[in-house]
């Protein structure tokens, strides 16, 4: 017997009166911090977020370019124009199978709107088994090797990801300009902190991520590209704690200490305390609007991206509260921001609240539970016909029988 | 002469590949079209060029028919379509209406091109017959075609050859693949079909007329009800 949910469904209705209980407070917090945010001056924000005591703070900060609080409409949606996207999904290195060995699946797709529509659908499937795509070697340390699976083989998938949207831009018509979007977000925030080793690092991003984005960054020499990902009900705190540090009333010192309490409640930045982003923003926006740009000051954005520093806004788009991340080649020209937000917007129109791009791109990535299952049933028919071994784990075997 | 491709408008030309074989079976075959809604329309003739190789190597039950090489035992096979259906190419992926804010039903396509790619139009034919070199029966072949053949549409020229008998009209006429009644449209779209090709058309039609009241002897409103449906 698995979960009881007649138990499970208690604790849920207690959650719920919980939940209503505070809403009256939830509002009126809120509401303070709407009007806090459209009295703050950008460049104090600006300045305590950069200044150096706060690089030790316990919170992630958005940093304001411009003004702090303010909202922009889309511009009207070009005759002509292509919007690319890619996506993937991956076979992870599975010990219960008697291969070592992880397949990415690319898939994406190039839109053309306007007075020639088209479509075009790909997708590209990888096995890798080779030992320097199973592991990374450190090139000082031939004896310290890390393995492709997990967490680092989703980071070497999205590098993927990005290369085959930079292939599906080099298709577009000449001349038209594009969008190119991914699913997510263009941070690698797994690379942050001491999860990794510095060669791992530099193989992702200098071997890797950089290298895409620098050919992307060349396409647009010749036409209006706009590089961005969308990431759909964000999670991100970035604004609110920029709006945290306006409110803050310590000093460097104090504030450090204060934040590592900031949940008590007891502090007058307490006010934010159990708000996103996206909760400030559905109350800012208008449908269709995006708001001011910020550059993301994650470290790994900060000091390893060069040219390709990452900036985001919020766009309303009717559905959702969404955040979108641009690169700085793309934040910094007013033309390519613009069109990045309008033509996001238009994209969630034609699919129904959703990038269609990005939807068709992950429908061509996708590995499906029953894909998973035919790819194991294929490699032990490739290893029986050569008469080689296949073996499983007693534990799967125990799983896939489950028997009385 | 051309023949109008469903819904699309564009022309399809006798002898143009239409489709792909998706699924068979020694009376029918399923064929996805190559463009959306260009399928060739309700009754025309199709021809799949069958080519036998070691997959099949049981042809007429005599193991070891493909020695000899696959050029000399290239045959055709000719069928009706019976009927025609456009829909998601992933079952899993419903099709919804888009088209609140657009003026034409073609807008929807123009705002959304990735339909053209996610939805796909099917044709299911009847077989009718099979030619080895240059003989051309009317039943049905040793084996149905296989799974990714090309479908081609009958040049008129091949309709008027397999149309010089009429013995295809019982296999038509007992088919009866969703229903009667649409067993007697099939029938009735295949003969104005292959009339409208042919240089003699009201000899033809008489001819088919009188095949016709043979096999539906005994039926005589179901035999007018198909003579009612041959006048253009």
């Amino acid at each position: 017997m698995g979960l009881d949910l007649s138990q499970t469904l208690q604790q849920l209705d207690s959650l719920a009166g919980r939940l209503n209980g505070s809403r009256d407070d939830r509002a009126r917090r809120l509401a303070g911090m709407v009007a806090a945010m459209s009295q703050a001056d950008a460049s104090e924000v600006r300045r305590k977020a950069e200044a150096e005591y706060n690089r030790e703070r316990t919170y992630l900060c958005a940093i304001p370019v411009d003004r702090f609080a303010g909202s922009y409409s889309p511009r009207p949606v070009p005759g002509d124009f292509c919007v690319a996207s890619s996506d993937g999904s991956h076979i992870d290195v599975d010990r219960h199978i008697p291969v070592r060995c992880y397949l990415i699946n690319i898939g994406g797709c190039l839109f053309t709107y306007g007075s020639s529509p088209d479509a075009q659908l790909f997708s590209s499937p990888k096995l890798y088994t080779e030992d320097d795509e199973l592991y990374i070697t450190d090139p000082s340390s031939a004896s310290n090797a890390v393995a492709v699976q997990g967490p680092l083989l989703g980071l070497k998938r999205a590098v993927d990801e990005v290369a085959d949207l930079a292939s599906a831009v080099e298709r577009a018509s000449p001349g038209v300009p594009v969008l190119a979007v991914v699913d997510g977000s263009l941070i690698m925030w797994g690379l942050g902190g001491r999860g990794y080793q510095t060669f791992i690092r530099n193989k992702i991003l200098d071997e890797g991520l950089l290298p895409e984005l620098n050919k992307l960054r060349e396409l647009g020499r010749d036409r209006d590209l706009a590089v961005a990902a969308y990431v759909s009900l964000t999670q991100s705190t970035e604004v609110v704690n920029a709006l945290r540090l306006v409110l803050c009333p310590y000093d460097a010192v104090e504030c450090r200490q204060q934040c590592s309490v900031h949940r008590s409640g007891l502090n007058p930045c307490d006010i934010v305390n159990g708000f996103l982003d996206r909760h400030l923003f559905q109350e800012i926006l208008g449908p269709g609007e995006r708001s001011d740009l910020y550059r993301t000051d994650s470290s790994i954005s900060r000091d390893f991206y060069g040219p390709h520093r990452i900036y985001f806004y919020y766009i309303n788009t009717g559905d959702e509260i969404a955040r979108v991340e641009v690169p700085e080649w793309v934040a910094r020209d007013e033309k390519l921001l613009a069109m990045s937000h309008t033509l996001i917007l238009d994209q969630c129109r034609r699919g129904m609240g959703y990038p269609v791009a990005i939807a068709e791109a992950h429908e061509q990535a996708v590995v499906t539970g029953k894909d998973r299952e035919a790819f194991k049933q294929l490699l032990e028919n490739a290893l029986t016909r050569q008469r080689l071994p296949v073996y499983t784990s007693e534990k799967n075997r125990s799983k896939e029988m489950r028997w009385l | 002469m051309a023949v109008t491709g469903v819904w699309s408008g564009e022309s399809l030309e006798g002898g143009q590949r239409v489709g792909e074989v998706v699924e068979a079976a020694s009376h029918r075959f399923l064929a996805q079209c190559y463009r959306l809604y260009c399928s060739p329309p309700l009754g025309a003739f199709v021809r799949i060029q069958s080519v036998r190789t070691s997959l099949s190597p049981f042809v007429d039950g005599v193991q070891g028919a493909v020695e000899g090489g696959a050029e000399a035992d290239t045959s055709h096979v000719y069928a009706v379509v019976c009927g025609i259906s456009t829909e998601s190419l992933d079952p899993g992926r419903p099709v919804i209406a888009r088209g609140e804010d657009e003026n034409r039903d073609e807008d929807v396509y123009r705002s959304n091109p990735q339909l053209e790619r996610l939805l796909c139009t099917r044709f299911e034919a009847l077989i009718v017959g099979h030619s080895d070199g240059d003989t051309c029966v009317q039943y049905l072949p040793a084996l149905p075609p296989r799974i990714h053949s090309f479908v081609h549409l009958c040049t008129p020229e091949e309709v008027s050859r397999f149309t010089r008998s009429m013995d295809f009209l019982s296999l038509l006429v007992n088919s009866v693949p969703f229903g009667q009644g649409i067993a007697d449209e099939v029938v009735a779209a295949c003969l104005r079909q292959a009339g409208a090709q042919l240089e003699d058309s009201g000899s033809f039609l008489v001819g088919a007329g009188k095949a016709l009241a043979v096999q539906l002897a005994d039926d005589t409103p179901r035999l007018n009800s198909i003579l009612r449906r041959l006048s253009p």
